[in-house]
């Protein structure tokens, strides 16, 4: 029995005249799925939100009290003239175009002895969470694509019960048995007279020339015509935008044409040279191969196609080698290219200058890694039963780095490791509107070794988070003090 | 190998990078949240960065208080922030003026955005507590124990209530919009 079989058995169980309407019931389930995937989020909003929370002040108690004082106020206006006075350093130029000259990521990389980072599948480690992206890895992967982002809430059935089946057509050679794990120390350092300038004077009620070893992580500027470019240090992260001349009626017309590779190329390298990115220390571009497989497929089929967004992406290089996600999304350079306007409105970067490099055993086992890739990767997961099954092809892999978070219980801090790789890109979807590029998966045997031989199947009452039935207390669950 | 939820929100007061990964993982249902309730993505934004600024500044008492459910709580916090934007704002648009394609640009948009505001316009016959309990459960698909916290109300009473709300929808509804409400049931 399938999964929309339950529920057309729940809904007649409930409702008794609605037996004998199974044949009524099952498209109308399908479509009203569909509804929700298809309410979709800015994925600028994301990145900038996520900024700003990395980058907001540890929780105060009496933050809330401070606010609001006119002490506060006055101090805030004298820190915004700082800041203004700051950012006149770093920026050059003027009028609608923002010169922004940042430093070139050149890194260095120290060699260390092997299995420096110790085990790579401590408890608390993940793969491949996209930095900064707004998108989640692992489980989400199937959605994060920047370029359509679709409401997919955690327990949330695929829309129809579709399981993919990955099909890679040729022989498979591994011969490393060892290969090189990079540990970055250090994304990016903001210039020390950004500190020196906060530090000549007090900044509200707060003499910060009083305290010793301060160094600047972050900083937010924007300007009066609406760019805005934000810098986090520590992560190594960069997000511009900018307010584009295009308005938004709320209503966009369909286009009848995609637009060529060439043009939202050039429209996405004309925003990096227009904020002056230097772009050495990042390999190849390429444009979202789903967003573009959907708009050819949607108007091969219709005649138009509503997609609004294309993120254009290079990969950070760390030795040469590109880093890649586990759904195959580069991590590295990000533009936001708005079809309908013809421009870019907003990028991500992401910056790596030093990095720690030591030897690690790598699984030369090809049936392991195939056997992973055939299931859709790490995280791949299916429906307990399907209505549909979908063949993806893979195409011939390339040798990436994937990012792999590797949490510490001991200090509670976390270490973010790039981890040899294997990608094998999607080439073919038989005809459907698949969302990822690729299957990303980390050779080092630390991590496969703790990976389940089957994939995760997902069932209707999600076993995490369902518990024996406990009595619950009848009390009001408000956040105390909201 | 990937981590809970509630290991991350233990981790989250001295690690900022767990609650990123806690966003990372739970943006798009908070702004679905918002979104359903105020047909305005504009809205929706503000109060989802307002749920997390919330849920960062106040994180420590989750793992404080033992909860097991690290979503609950984050849609505790997402229901609070809605309700104070409503009690402020004192307006509720008119249906006529929400602009339902405006929130599902896709290919299918014109058939998504009527379903949408059929969707809507026969919620908005609900009292406010059936309403609620609809979106949680359908839109938002928590479950009962998680509802009945966000609420403060027993599960046993959330299912009742729920039942009840679906019985009422369903003489006032066609087919396909009542199937759509009621089948997570």
């Amino acid at each position: 029995m399938t999964h929309i079989d339950d529920i057309i058995r729940e809904l007649q169980e409930h409702d008794p005249t609605l037996r004998g309407r199974e044949d009524e019931l099952r498209p109308i389930i399908e479509r009203l799925l569909a509804v929700r995937n298809d309410i979709t989020l800015d994925a600028s909003f994301i990145a900038r939100l996520r900024s700003q929370l990395m980058q907001a002040p540890e929780p105060r108690s009496t933050f809330s009290a401070l606010i609001k004082t006119p002490h506060f106020l006055m101090s805030a206006t004298a820190f915004a003239l700082i800041l203004a006075a700051t950012s006149a350093m770093l920026l050059r130029g003027g009028g609608e175009s923002v010169n922004l000259s940042l430093t070139p990521a050149t890194q260095s990389i120290s060699r260390i002895g092997s299995n420096a980072f110790g085990s790579l599948a401590l408890a608390g480690s993940s793969v491949s969470a996209t930095d900064g992206r707004g998108g989640g890895g692992g489980l989400e992967s199937l959605a994060a694509a920047d370029s359509r982002l679709s409401i997919l809430p955690g327990d949330f059935p695929y829309p129809g019960s579709i399981r993919y089946e990955y099909v890679y057509n040729s022989e498979l050679s591994l011969t490393e048995s060892s290969g090189t794990v990079y540990n970055k120390t250090l994304g990016l350092r903001l210039p020390s007279s950004i500190t020196s300038a906060l530090q000549s004077g007090s900044v509200g009620v707060v003499d910060l020339g009083n305290i010793s070893g301060l160094s600047a992580q972050s900083v937010t500027l924007q300007n009066a015509n609406g760019t805005y470019v934000s810098v986090d240090a520590p992560s190594g992260m960069i997000y511009l935008s900018r307010t584009t001349s295009y308005k938004r009626t709320g209503y966009e017309a369909p286009l009848a044409q995609a637009p060529s590779d060439e043009d939202i190329l050039g429209i996405a390298r004309n925003f990096l040279d227009e904020f002056d990115v230097d772009m050495k220390g990042y390999g190849d571009p390429s444009i979202d191969a789903s967003a573009m497989r959907l708009m050819r497929d949607e108007i091969a089929k219709v005649g138009s196609s509503y997609v609004e967004y294309v993120n254009v992406t290079w990969p950070l290089l760390i030795n040469d080698v590109p880093v890649r996600h586990s759904d195959g999304s580069a991590r590295g350079v990000s533009v936001s290219v708005d079809l309908r306007a013809g421009e870019a409105n907003s990028a991500s970067i992401s910056v790596v200058t030093s990095l720690e490099a030591s030897e690690y055993e790598l699984v030369t086992d090809t049936s392991r890694i195939l056997q992973i890739a055939k299931r859709g990767g790490m995280y791949g997961w299916q429906p307990e039963t399907a209505d549909q099954t979908i063949t993806i092809t893979l195409g011939d892999p390339t040798f990436v780095l994937t990012p792999h978070s590797l949490y510490d219980e001991k200090s509670g801090t976390s270490r973010e490791l790039f981890v040899p790789a294997i990608s094998f890109p999607v080439v073919d979807t038989a005809g459907q509107s698949y969302i990822q590029n690729a299957i990303v998966i980390p050779l080092a045997s630390d991590i496969l070794n703790n990976v389940a031989d089957e994939p995760i199947y997902r069932i209707m009452e999600d076993a995490a988070t369902s518990e024996p039935a406990t009595a619950i207390k009848e009390e009001t669950m408000k956040i105390q003090g909201e | 190998m990937t981590v809970s939820d509630e290991h991350l929100a233990e981790r989250a007061p001295r690690d900022r990078a767990a609650f990123g990964e806690l966003y990372d993982r739970h943006v798009r249902a908070v702004f679905g949240f918002h979104v359903i309730r105020t047909l305005s993505r504009e809205t929706a934004e503000d109060l989802t960065s307002t749920t997390f600024m919330k849920a960062l500044e106040h994180v420590g008492r989750f793992r404080d208080r033992g909860e097991g459910s690290f979503r609950a709580w984050l849609f505790t916090i997402a229901h609070n922030a809605l309700t104070d934007h409503q009690r402020k704002i004192q307006y509720h648009a008119h249906l006529d003026d929400i602009d339902f394609a405006e929130l599902v640009p896709s290919a299918k948009r014109t058939e998504a955005a009527t379903e949408l505001a059929m969707i809507t316009n026969a919620l908005q016959k609900l009292p406010q507590t059936q309403r609620d309990l609809i979106l949680l459960r359908v839109f938002d698909d928590l479950p009962y124990r998680d509802i009945a916290r966000i609420v403060g109300k027993s599960e046993g009473a959330c299912k009742v209530a729920f039942s009840r709300a679906i019985h009422d929808l369903r003489t006032a509804l066609p087919l396909s919009v009542y199937v759509f409400i009621a089948f997570h049931l």
